[in-house]
């Protein structure tokens, strides 16, 4: 038997002179490094890039003042970072900013972010990357757009999970505002994502927005406007092509959102008896059903099933909302708008931007796929050719608490 | 083995002890006087006592004893007055008596209990020494030695290293008679077999092996006495003399040997089929063999209901891994991977890093160094200043390190948790060996991050794989064919659930209750003792047919006998039913 | 050899468990969808059933000779120099297959967790470790199979729950609509996912009761098969048939998605990426295992854990070969048809016909036969 000591010493020595020599290559302090937050990117205008930055953050590139027009500068890149120091609760050689924004410009975002590199005190790490904004001249880009989406989905420390808005105007705009509430942009803007009250944008994590453009080639990505010091991410931003194709309204985005059968807890209006009657969806299903007609072409018929309550009528004495005819009422109300709604909708995409952005044809390759066989090949066209039946059936649960 | 064995045979070229066993017991008292005053020449503590013996005084007799060692009262009382006082009367005429004036005073003349003859004077020097008396005659080449053992000692206490809530409170003391009549106490079976041996040249300690002869595994038993009989060393001072001798692997961080302080425990064990080795001068009692699980295990666990014993047992091998894992865990994470956890925490300990000068790595070994260094510091130092060391060390350092900015309170807490864990592993020695992995795989995930101490884990897991204790996979029950021991692993199963002892420690006699029998006196309990173990083995099927026909002791015997042909091979086991019944 | 200590058939099993889930599961999502679209998953299941036709073959042929590896059977059957060269050869596909698991172990770690840490240092790494193992006798290599099966797979399986909101199963439809031609020339490459299983050639003889070889290799193959079916249909619920031919590694993929709001761990995949840490190392380790077990052998040596440093040497400069990730896989993909097919598949059936036609091992096969019906 050999001895085992001489095994155990030279391996104890293997491992010291392991950790002494070369090792902890990839060790980076928890403290060292900048959490990015929330990364906004947008494309290179020069002559519009005026940002006078808070925190000296001006863009600069070798000492240049203003970014001049070159090959080089193609995209300008901003992150929000928060003030960790702060939440120590004694930072005090840290400033009271509970944030910084920085912002650079640079050929695509890698580039930019090394340049961050050379500007920062700290390891720029996007593992908790909550929100990629997106620029309206970026969208517009159909080079650049995809550029950067390419790079943000082979980068493995961005999640998939994400989410992505396209802002109008300026996507860096975002990112230095400070908003009302919660100083942090990032966490901000996912909280706003998060919370799935409201079906009036769409949110679309950024795993789901590349999958889309691959499989149906387009995306609706919600909107983010700026406003002083809070955001409205509201309505949409249709990406087909490789680019931007239209904004989409509030209204329609929610449209968008029932026939692919996704329903943020949102209220319908309608009018009763010349009453606006608030009623509040909180339950949506949808059904498609494809068939092919004697005349060989293809039918769609989509049918929503909703459940919701009424909100509030009208304050009178006579008021009787548990009234079976009275909910009837109300119940073809708002089916009659959803259907009008969707219909809309349906007819928008299928004339005017000649998208199949649900997926019809997925989903007609999954469940009929002899019918899939005939029109695959050219299935934009047979799209638009769809004759598509929208209905709705809805069902009133509640009242609230008085008649 | 390695080194050791090289050695060992020239150890065992010189054995003074057995060259030296030759010296008969003279004749003459004088010269066995002189022979025993040389030998132990300075040795101060000696007494040497003459006395004379018969109505006319014509008997010549001596006493020798240590001082300190022997009752003297009993010997007074029992050897000297007897002696001396009593037979003054009696008429001890050359005519009147028949046979030698030795074995009257073996047979008649003392009235102690324990008296032996011994025809060598050199191994009466022997027992001499280890608290026996000497009774020299005149004139007869033989030696009485009187066991009058009887020194000051601790009497039975609370075990200190293995205190329990629920559970006898006596434990083992210094003395080896006493130990084993702690043990006797509880098992009350012939078939509880203490073999005593004599180990270290110089110190000729008494080691007692203990165990339960129709239950013992054969093979273990052989093993432990040739390990223990090829110990060659000066003085055995501790049981962890033997065991660094009798264990499996010398270069394992991990002990492969149990030791304990309760008497309970032991008994336990050997009612499962190991062997105890009970070693003078020490409470600790050696248990061989000793597996992970067992090492994790605390008698109290089978004094309480099982769900509260489950649920101490998961919470004691949680505590484990966390002692082993946690340090770099938060290193791993805090130094390489902050992308795992939820932004908010992340943002948090960034937070409270800022400023901390070291790097995680460093700041970790700092901390756990410091409780170390205050754990030694407190084991040290008696009761009260201990655990004002403890309070000093933990609170006050602890607090000002934090305010001076030296290390984060994270780091803190993940030591404090650490340390907290470590101690709620009850086997103290593998709370050590986890301890000192601790840094390994600190250092690892220092270097490497997650996937060092992923690797970390491997081959601490590996080497545990690698391990085996007397024949017994060092991490059975949880490997191996053995799964109905599982019950006795991670959790602790209702004890009719157990019924059968382990396969992997026990060599016969499996089945150690009667789940019908307990239930009550309806005659449907066989019934269902038979389905319960109608899946088993060869062994249990032999000890069924034994009891079966309701001879209780018969049986068992007849079970120690059929497990020897049905060792623990595979192939033999298939052979078995057939042989049993 | 003969007093070494044997392993039980649950052992083999975890053995084998552990040892086929490797590298292969991250990819084959993605590889059985470009090759069988979203009937896949059908692919996975015929590769596993060919593989236990061909377990069952091996330990058939392992019966015939009782206590032998095939290092020595091999050369009963097509005479010495044959049977040498078989062996080499089978010798040099353990080391070039340990190479790749080490190779491509470095290319998912340096993505997913250590970018920076250079490829060598996490290859010797694991060489290193996986040379601790393979020093060991096999009943340790069983035990620590045992122990790290349920602690890699049941994790893992545990971590897909909170995604299944996340899945749309209808993305495997349609059903059976691929055609024939297509589903046959995938399933060539599908069957190399379960290469590993051919190791039985070398365990069997080491098994306390080799004759429950052909059991245990159905029932962990078949858990395999499980296993692997299940990473391909929630790899494709989850991102859909087009999405996934993306997707370089979409088992992954599938945990970086999967969130756990409000837990300590938010982002699973780092967790799952270190249980798979654990999958490559059994892999490799058994691998090496075999490496130095299959070279003990032939060069008939006493005592051959000593190899396995000198072994691991090897490895590490066979792992550094391919320049970039495209070539390893393109690599991998030309060793899986020109070794690993012909090693894992062809060759062991082509050893047992021979044998049963030149009618050998009879003897021996039926001796052991009686002896085991004497004892029972």
């Amino acid at each position: 038997m050999k001895s085992k000591l001489k095994r155990a010493v030279s391996l104890v020595l293997a491992a010291g002179v392991m950790l002494s020599t070369a090792g902890c290559w990839d060790r980076i302090e928890i403290n060292e490094r900048i959490f990015v937050l929330g990364l906004a990117i947008d494309k290179f205008e020069p002559g519009k890039d005026v940002q006078a930055g808070e925190d000296g953050a001006e863009q600069q590139e070798e000492g240049s003042k203003q970014p001049e027009e070159s090959p080089r500068n193609r995209l300008v890149v901003s992150i929000v970072f928060p003030n960790v120091g702060l939440l120590k609760g004694e930072g005090a050689i840290v400033s009271e900013d509970a944030k910084f924004a920085v912002s650079t410009v640079g050929p695509n975002i890698f580039e930019a972010v090394r340049q961050f590199n050379t500007r920062l005190n700290g390891n720029i790490f996007f593992g908790h990357v909550k929100a990629i904004l997106l620029g309206e001249a970026l969208v517009k880009d159909e080079e650049l757009l995809m550029e950067v989406l390419d790079g943000l989905e082979r980068e493995q420390e961005i999640s998939r999970n994400v989410d992505v808005a396209v802002v109008k105007g300026k996507a860096k705009d975002a990112l230095f505002i400070k908003p009302l509430v919660e100083p942090i942009v990032g966490t901000y803007i996912e909280k706003i994502f998060r919370q799935r009250k409201t079906g009036r944008f769409y949110p679309k994590n950024f795993g789901k927005v590349v999958t889309s453009i691959r499989e149906t080639g387009g995306a609706v990505l919600p909107r983010l406007v700026v406003g002083e010091k809070e955001y409205n991410i509201a309505g949409g931003c249709l990406v087909k092509d490789r680019k931007f194709r239209a904004w989409l309204g509030e209204l329609e985005v929610r449209a968008i959102q029932w026939l692919e059968n996704m329903a943020g807890e949102d209220v319908i209006s309608v009018n009763v008896n010349g009453v606006s009657v608030p009623f509040e969806l909180t339950e949506l299903k949808r059904r498609k059903e494809i068939w092919r007609d004697d005349a060989g072409d293809v039918n769609l018929h989509i049918i929503l099933e909703c459940e919701g309550n009424i909100e509030g009528y009208i304050l009178a004495v006579d008021q009787d909302l548990m009234n079976e005819a009275f909910i009837q009422q109300v119940e073809r109300a708002v089916e009659r708008e959803m259907v009008a709604q969707c219909t809309g909708v349906m007819d928008k995409f299928q004339n005017e931007f000649q998208l199949d952005v649900w997926g019809i044809g997925n989903h007609i390759r999954k469940f009929r796929p002899e019918i899939w066989e005939d029109v695959k090949d050219n299935w934009q066209e047979a799209f638009t050719e769809l004759s598509v039946d929208i209905s709705a059936c809805v069902k009133v649960r509640r009242v609230g608490v008085i008649k | 083995m390695g080194l050791l064995d090289r050695f060992r045979p020239k150890k065992q070229e010189k054995e003074p002890s057995k060259e030296e066993a030759k010296d008969k017991a003279s004749s003459s008292l004088d010269k066995n006087l002189k022979y025993l005053k040389d030998k132990l020449k300075d040795c101060n503590d000696v007494v040497y006592r003459e006395f004379r013996v018969g109505n006319r005084q014509q008997f010549r007799f001596a006493l020798v004893y240590v001082d300190g060692l022997v009752d003297r009262n009993m010997l007074n009382e029992e050897v000297l007055k007897s002696l001396m006082l009593q037979t003054k009367h009696a008429n001890l005429s050359p005519g009147i008596i028949t046979g030698d004036v030795f074995s009257i005073a073996l047979r008649s003349g003392l009235t102690t209990s324990e008296v032996k003859e011994e025809e060598y004077i050199d191994k009466s020097m022997i027992a001499l020494l280890s608290g026996d008396s000497l009774v020299l005659v005149d004139g007869y080449k033989k030696v009485l030695v009187i066991g009058s053992k009887g020194w000051p000692s601790r009497g039975v206490q609370e075990p200190q290293t293995e205190s329990v809530i629920r559970g006898p409170r006596d434990g083992f003391t210094e003395t080896m008679r006493f130990n084993t009549a702690l043990l006797r106490r509880r098992l009350r079976d012939p078939n509880l077999k203490i073999k005593q041996i004599k180990v270290g040249v110089r110190s000729k300690t008494d080691v007692a092996l203990a165990y339960m002869e129709n239950i013992v595994d054969k093979n273990v038993l052989k093993e432990v006495e040739k390990r223990l009989e090829s110990i060659n060393i000066d003085g055995v001072l501790e049981s962890g003399y033997i065991e660094s001798f009798i264990e499996d692997r010398k270069y394992s961080i991990f002990p492969q040997v149990q030791s304990t302080e309760r008497p309970d425990r032991v008994a336990a064990s050997l009612l499962e089929g190991r062997v105890a080795i009970i070693t003078d001068n020490t409470p600790f009692v050696l248990l061989v063999p000793a597996t992970l699980n067992i090492l994790f295990q605390s008698s109290e666990d089978y004094y309480e209901r099982w769900f509260i014993a489950s649920f101490i047992r998961i919470l004691r091998y949680a505590s484990a891994f966390i002692s082993l894992v946690l340090p770099a865990v938060y290193i791993a994470i805090t130094s390489y991977h902050p992308g795992l956890i939820p932004t908010d925490l992340a943002l948090y300990i960034a937070g409270t890093r800022t400023g901390v000068p070291f790097p995680a790595f460093i700041e970790a070994i700092i901390m756990e160094l410091t409780l170390e260094l205050l754990r030694e510091a407190g084991i040290r130092l008696p009761g009260p200043i201990g655990q004002t060391i403890g309070i000093v060390g933990g609170l006050v350092i602890g607090q000002a390190a934090v305010q001076a900015g030296l290390v984060s309170p994270i780091m803190v807490i993940v030591v404090a948790i650490t340390a907290i864990a470590s101690f709620a592993v009850s086997s103290y020695s593998v709370g050590i060996a986890f301890r000192i992995l601790r840094f390994f795989i600190i250092a690892l995930s220092a270097v490497l991050g997650l996937y060092g101490l992923v690797m970390g884990l491997l081959l601490t897991l590996v080497h545990l794989c690698s391990l085996k204790s007397f024949g017994v996979p060092y991490l059975a029950p949880l490997v191996g064919n053995t799964y109905y021991e599982l019950g006795d692993a991670l959790v602790r199963a209702p004890q009719t659930v157990m019924y059968r002892r382990p396969k992997t420690l026990a060599g016969g006699n499996m089945i150690r209750m009667r789940v019908g029998g307990a239930k009550g006196t309806s005659g449907g309990g066989s019934g269902k003792d038979g389905d319960e173990g109608g899946g088993g083995e060869a062994k249990a099927g032999s000890v069924k047919a034994g009891d079966g026909n309701g001879k209780g002791k018969a049986g068992e015997r007849k079970a120690g006998g059929g497990r020897d042909n049905g060792q623990k091979s595979g192939g033999q086991q298939e052979g078995g039913p057939g042989t049993g019944e | 050899m003969n007093d070494q200590e044997k392993i039980t058939s649950n052992q083999l099993m975890a053995i084998m468990l552990s040892t086929i889930i490797g590298i292969g599961i991250l990819t084959l999502p993605r590889t059985v969808t470009e090759a069988a679209g979203p009937d896949g998953w059908m692919l996975v299941l015929a590769g596993g059933v060919v593989a236990i036709i061909l377990s069952v073959v091996i330990s058939r042929l392992g019966l015939m000779f009782p206590g032998k590896t095939v290092v020595e059977y091999s050369g009963d059957i097509i005479t010495k120099p044959l049977g040498f060269i078989f062996s080499l050869g089978f010798f040099t596909y353990y080391v070039l297959f340990c190479a790749f698991e080490a190779r491509v172990f470095a290319e998912v770690t340096k993505q997913f967790l250590l970018d920076r840490t250079p490829s060598e240092a996490i290859i010797i790494t694991m060489l290193l470790g996986a040379a601790y193992l393979a020093r060991q006798d096999i009943a340790t290599v069983g035990r620590v199979g045992e122990m790290l099966v349920p602690v890699f797979i049941l994790p893992s399986i545990l971590f897909l729950l909170p995604g299944i909101p996340e899945m749309d199963l209808t993305n495997l439809l349609p059903f059976m609509r691929t055609s024939p031609g297509k589903l046959l020339t995938g399933f060539g490459t599908i069957v190399t996912s379960y290469l590993g299983f051919e190791a039985l050639l070398l365990f069997q003889p080491f098994m306390a009761r080799p004759r429950d070889a052909a059991k245990a290799m159905t029932v962990a193959l078949s858990a395999i098969i499980l296993i692997y079916v299940l990473a391909v249909v929630t790899a494709v619920a989850m991102f859909g048939v087009v999405e996934i031919q993306q997707l370089i590694w979409p088992t992954f993929s599938v945990y970086r998605v999967i969130e756990i709001p409000g837990a300590f761990i938010e982002n699973i995949h780092g967790v799952v990426m270190a249980l798979w840490v654990v999958a490559v190392y059994t892999t490799l380790a058994v691998f090496f295992f075999a490496a130095v077990t299959i070279l003990g052998r032939i060069l008939a040596l006493k005592e051959y854990s000593f190899t396995a440093l000198p072994l691991a040497l090897l490895i590490y400069f066979l792992a550094l070969v391919p320049n970039n990730v495209s070539q390893v896989y393109n690599y991998l993909d030309a060793f899986s048809l020109y070794l690993g097919i012909p090693f894992g598949f062809v060759l062991p059936a082509v050893l047992y016909i021979i044998a049963r036609v030149r009618g050998m091992g009879k003897e021996g096969g039926n001796g052991r036969e009686k002896q085991a019906k004497k004892s029972g």
